[in-house]
C-alpha cells in the first residue's frame, strides 16, 4: 500500500472513531458521571492488559535470560508490570467513585468540566511516562533523570513533574467529590470517602522527595506503598462496596453504613500500625519487631469478621441479585482477598519467620494473589456494573446470550492467578531454605536458588499460568464490550429491603 | 534478643501452621454461623473442633516460632480474639439488622 | 427513628470508634515515626555518618545478641582516599542518586526490598564472591561500568545490561553499596558470612 492509501485508512478510522464516541457522549442511560466513569474504566482495562503483557514479558525473562536483554531488560518489564497495576486500579476506584457520586449525594457533579479535563490530562501524562519507561528507560545519576525520566523507587518510579501533576488530578477529583457532596446530600458514605481521599492524596506526598539515606528513603516510601494499598485503598473499596451492595442486594443504608464505620475501625486500627511489618530490616529500631508482628496478627480480623457477616446475609437474602457477572467477582472477591492478604499474608508476615524470606519470591506470590483478590476483581465486579447500566439497564441474570464469555474469563482469570501463586510459593520456599537459610544469602547462595531445579520448574508453571491469566484477561476486555448488546429484556427486580413500604 | 528465627528444620511447620490458624479461624467463624443460621447441632460441635485445633495450632505456632515472654501475649491474643471475635460480630449482624423494625425507606434517596 | 438497636451496635458508636481508633492509630504512628527518624538518620546509633566508608566494615555474629551485626573496624579508605564527612556525603548521595536513575531496584533488592531478579544489594560490599578485600573495589567498579564483559552469572545466564554507567557514577556507586553495609538491619540478612571472615 501507498502512503496515501494508510492515510486514507486513518482517515476513515478516525471518523469511524469520533462517531462512535459521539454516540457514546450522547447515550441517554448514563449520567454525566457515569460517562466520566466509563472513560476511567476503559483506560483501566488497556492498562490491565498491558500489565498482562508485560508481565508475561518479565516472566518469560526468568526462563530465557537472553530474551529481549538491553532491549527491554527486566527492570524496565518489571516496572511497566507493577505500574500498569497500580495505575488501573486507581482509574478503576475513580471511575466507580465519579460512577455513583450523583446517585449517592442526589446531584449533577459540580465541576464536572474539570474533571473531564483531569482525565484527559492524567491520561496524557501517564501516556507519556509510559512511553519514557519504554524508550529513554534510565538517566545519569543527576535530579534531572529523577525529575523527567525514573525516580527508580519500586512502584512510585513515575517521575516527579508526574507525581505533581498526578496530585493536580487527585486535587481535581477531590474537588468535584467534596464540591457534589456539600451541594447535595451528605451521607455517611460521603464522609468516610471525602476523608479518605484526604488522606490518600496526603499520604502521596510522602513519596516526592529524594534522601540520600537508604533507611530514611524506604521508611517513607513505605508509607505511600503500605498506607495506601492496606489502609486508605482498603477503605476506599469499602466506601464503593458499601454502595454497591446497597445497589446489587439492596441492603438498607443504616446497615451498610454502620458495617462502613466497624470496616474502617478494623482496617485503621489494624492497617496503620500493621505499617510496623515493613520496618523490620530496612535499619529501624527493634520495638518494629513488637509493633509489626502484633498487628500484622490482627489483619486477617476484617477477613474473618466478613465470612460470618456473609453468612448471615446468605441466611437473610440468598443473594438474590440482578448481575451475575458482578456477584461472581463479588465472591472472587471474598475467596481472592482471604487467601491472598490473609492466609499468604499470616504465613510470612512475623519477623521469626520474616528474617527468611523478606525479599524473596514468596513476597511475589503474596502480592499477586492479594493484588488480584483485593483489588482486582473488585473494580472488574464495577465495571460489570457499569455495563449493564450502560446498555440500559438490561437482563444480567442467567442464560445470557453468549453467556460462556463471562464465565470462562472468570474461570481462567482466577485458575491463573491462583496457579501462578502457588508456582511462585514454591519458588519462594526453595528461595528461603537454601538461598537465606542454607547458603546465608550470599550472592552464591541467591544464584544457587534461582539454578535449582524446583526454582527453574516454578517459574515454568508461573509462566503457563500466566498465558491462562492473560487469555482469561483478553476474554473479559471482549466480553466487556459485548455484554448486553442487543438484550431486550429488562435486569431483574431486586426485592430489598430499602424499599419496604 | 528480641526473636529467636525459626530453626532450618521447622520451616515447613511454621508456615503449615501460620496458614491453618487463619484457615481454621474462618472455619470455626463460617461453622459457627451457620450453626446459627440453621440451628443444627452438630455444626456447633464442629465449631468447637475447629476451635480446639486453632488452640494446638497456635500452640504449634508459638513453639516453632520460639515465643517467650511477651510474645506468649500474642499467642493469648490469637486464641481469645479468633474464639469471640466471630461471636461480637454475630451479634452486631443480629443487632444492626434487626429485621422486625423495618423502616419506611425510598431507594437511594433518604438520607440517615 | 424507632430502630431499638443497642448502643455497642449502633451507626454512631461505630461512628466515633473508627474516628478515635485511627486517630489514635495515627498519632502513635507520628510518635513512633519522630523516634525512628533520631535513630536513623546519618551518624546516628544505627546508621553510620557518611565517612564510615573510610573505615573497614564487615558483619559478625554478636554473640549476646544472636544476631549479625556490621562491625567497623580500622582505617580503610575507599579509593585510598580518606574523606571529609562532607566529601562522603557527596559521594554517597551520588551514587544513591544513580541507584535511583539507573532503576537497580526493579531487579534488585535493597535492604530486601525490590524485585527478585538479582541479588540482594544490602550486604554487596561485603560479599565474598568478589574474592579478596585488596581487589575488590577495582572489580566493582570494572563490573558496573562493563557488566556483559565482566559478567558474573553464577551459572544462571542472566547477565546485568550495560547501564552506561560512568566512571565517577560507579565510584559512587560502590561507596553508597559500602555505606550501605554498615546500616544496623537487625540481623538481616542472618548467617551471611562476609568477605574477610572465612572460617
Amino acid at each position: 500500500m501507498t502512503l496515501q492509501a494508510y492515510q486514507e485508512k486513518a482517515a476513515v478510522c478516525w471518523t469511524g472513531c469520533k462517531q462512535r464516541y459521539g454516540v457514546f457522549m450522547a447515550n441517554p442511560n448514563l449520567s454525566g458521571g457515569q460517562k466520566l466513569a466509563v472513560h476511567y474504566f476503559t483506560v483501566a482495562m488497556v492498562l490491565f492488559m498491558a500489565q498482562l503483557l508485560f508481565g508475561l514479558l518479565a516472566g518469560l525473562q526468568f526462563i530465557f535470560p537472553r530474551f529481549l536483554y538491553e532491549i527491554l531488560d527486566f527492570n524496565v518489564n518489571r516496572m511497566v508490570h507493577i505500574n500498569a497495576m497500580v495505575v488501573w486500579m486507581l482509574y478503576g476506584f475513580l471511575g466507580s467513585v465519579y460512577w455513583f457520586l450523583e446517585d449517592e449525594s442526589g446531584v449533577p457533579i459540580v465541576g464536572l468540566k474539570w474533571g473531564q479535563l483531569a482525565f484527559w490530562v492524567l491520561t496524557g501524562a501517564v501516556t507519556i511516562v509510559v512511553l519514557v519507561y519504554l524508550l529513554i528507560q534510565i538517566g545519569s545519576g543527576t535530579d534531572t533523570s529523577l525529575w523527567l525520566i525514573n525516580e527508580g523507587r519500586e512502584y512510585i518510579e513515575a517521575p516527579r513533574w508526574a507525581d505533581i501533576g498526578i496530585v493536580v488530578v487527585m486535587l481535581t477529583f477531590f474537588y468535584n467529590v467534596a464540591a457534589t457532596f456539600a451541594k447535595g446530600k451528605w451521607s455517611g458514605i460521603a464522609g468516610v470517602l471525602t476523608l479518605d481521599l484526604v488522606a490518600l492524596a496526603g499520604l502521596y506526598l510522602a513519596g516526592m522527595f529524594y534522601v540520600t539515606n537508604i533507611s530514611v528513603d524506604q521508611y517513607w516510601w513505605w508509607w505511600v506503598i503500605h498506607l495506601w494499598v492496606e489502609a486508605t485503598w482498603e477503605v476506599l473499596v469499602g466506601c464503593i462496596m458499601a454502595w454497591s451492595l446497597m445497589k446489587l442486594l439492596g441492603v438498607r443504608r443504616k446497615v451498610v453504613q454502620t458495617w462502613l464505620y466497624i470496616e474502617v475501625a478494623l482496617m485503621f486500627g489494624s492497617g496503620i500500625l500493621g505499617l510496623g511489618h515493613h520496618y523490620f530490616w530496612i535499619g529501624t529500631p527493634e520495638y518494629w519487631f513488637t509493633i509489626g508482628g502484633f498487628f500484622s496478627a490482627l489483619e486477617p480480623i476484617p477477613l474473618v469478621a466478613m465470612v460470618v457477616h456473609s453468612i448471615y446475609d446468605a441466611g437473610a437474602h440468598r443473594f438474590k441479585n440482578s448481575n451475575h457477572p458482578a456477584l461472581a467477582w463479588i465472591i472472587a472477591h471474598a475467596f481472592g482477598n482471604f487467601l491472598g492478604a490473609g492466609v499468604w499474608g499470616f504465613m510470612h508476615t512475623l519477623p521469626q519467620i520474616n528474617l527468611y524470606t523478606h525479599g524473596t519470591q514468596w513476597s511475589a506470590s503474596h502480592g499477586h494473589l492479594a493484588f488480584f483478590g483485593a483489588y482486582a476483581t473488585i473494580n472488574i465486579a464495577f465495571f460489570y456494573l457499569a455495563a449493564q447500566q450502560a446498555r440500559g439497564n438490561v437482563w444480567m441474570g442467567g442464560e445470557l446470550t453468549n453467556g460462556w464469555r463471562w464465565k470462562t474469563a472468570a474461570v481462567l482469570l482466577n485458575l491463573g492467578v491462583m496457579g501462578m501463586t502457588v508456582a511462585l510459593l514454591i519458588a519462594g520456599y526453595e528461595q528461603s531454605f537454601i538461598e537465606r537459610a542454607v547458603e546465608g544469602s550470599t550472592w552464591a547462595g541467591y544464584f544457587a536458588a534461582q539454578n535449582h531445579p524446583w526454582f527453574m520448574q516454578a517459574m515454568i508453571w508461573r509462566m503457563v499460568f500466566g498465558l491462562m491469566t492473560a487469555v482469561g484477561g483478553g476474554l473479559l476486555f471482549w466480553d466487556l464490550l459485548e455484554i448486553g448488546k442487543g438484550e431486550q429484556r429488562p435486569a431483574a427486580v431486586i426485592e430489598n429491603d430499602a424499599v419496604t413500604q | 534478643m528480641l526473636i529467636e528465627p525459626v530453626a532450618l528444620s521447622d520451616f515447613f511447620l511454621s508456615f503449615f501452621s501460620a496458614a491453618l490458624i487463619i484457615l481454621l479461624a474462618t472455619l470455626y467463624a463460617a461453622l459457627f454461623a451457620w450453626s446459627k443460621v440453621s440451628g443444627r447441632k452438630i455444626l456447633t460441635i464442629l465449631a468447637w473442633l475447629s476451635y480446639a485445633a486453632l488452640l494446638v495450632c497456635i500452640g504449634v505456632f508459638s513453639y516453632i516460632n520460639h515465643f517467650n515472654d511477651y510474645w506468649l501475649v500474642l499467642s493469648l491474643l490469637m486464641a481469645l480474639g479468633y474464639g469471640w471475635m466471630p461471636r461480637l460480630i454475630w451479634g452486631l449482624c443480629a443487632a444492626t439488622h434487626d429485621e422486625t423494625t423495618h423502616q419506611t425507606h425510598q431507594s437511594g434517596g433518604h438520607h440517615d | 427513628m424507632t430502630e431499638q438497636v443497642p448502643r455497642w451496635a449502633s451507626e454512631v458508636f461505630w461512628k466515633k470508634t473508627a474516628i478515635w481508633v485511627t486517630g489514635g492509630s495515627f498519632v502513635l504512628l507520628v510518635i513512633l515515626t519522630f523516634d525512628s527518624m533520631k535513630q536513623i538518620s546519618a551518624g546516628g546509633p544505627r546508621v553510620p555518618a557518611h565517612s564510615v566508608i573510610n573505615k573497614d566494615i564487615s558483619y559478625r555474629l554478636d554473640k549476646t545478641k544472636q544476631r549479625y551485626q556490621p562491625t567497623i573496624g580500622g582505617e580503610a579508605p575507599l579509593f585510598g582516599k580518606v574523606l571529609s564527612e562532607e566529601e562522603a556525603e557527596k559521594l554517597v548521595d551520588h551514587g544513591k542518586k544513580t541507584v535511583q536513575a539507573k532503576n537497580c531496584m526493579n531487579c534488585h533488592t535493597l535492604l530486601g526490598n525490590g524485585a527478585y531478579y538479582a541479588p540482594d544489594l544490602t550486604k554487596a560490599w561485603l560479599d565474598q564472591s568478589w574474592g579478596a578485600k585488596a581487589s575488590r573495589e577495582e572489580l566493582m567498579v570494572n563490573f558496573l561500568l562493563d557488566p556483559e564483559k565482566n559478567a558474573r552469572t553464577f551459572g544462571s545466564n542472566r547477565k546485568m545490561p550495560n547501564l552506561d554507567i560512568t566512571q565517577p557514577e560507579a565510584e559512587a556507586i560502590v561507596a553508597f553499596l559500602k555505606w550501605m553495609s554498615s546500616i544496623d538491619t537487625n540481623g538481616f540478612p542472618h548467617n551471611f558470612k562476609a568477605i574477610g571472615e572465612e572460617e
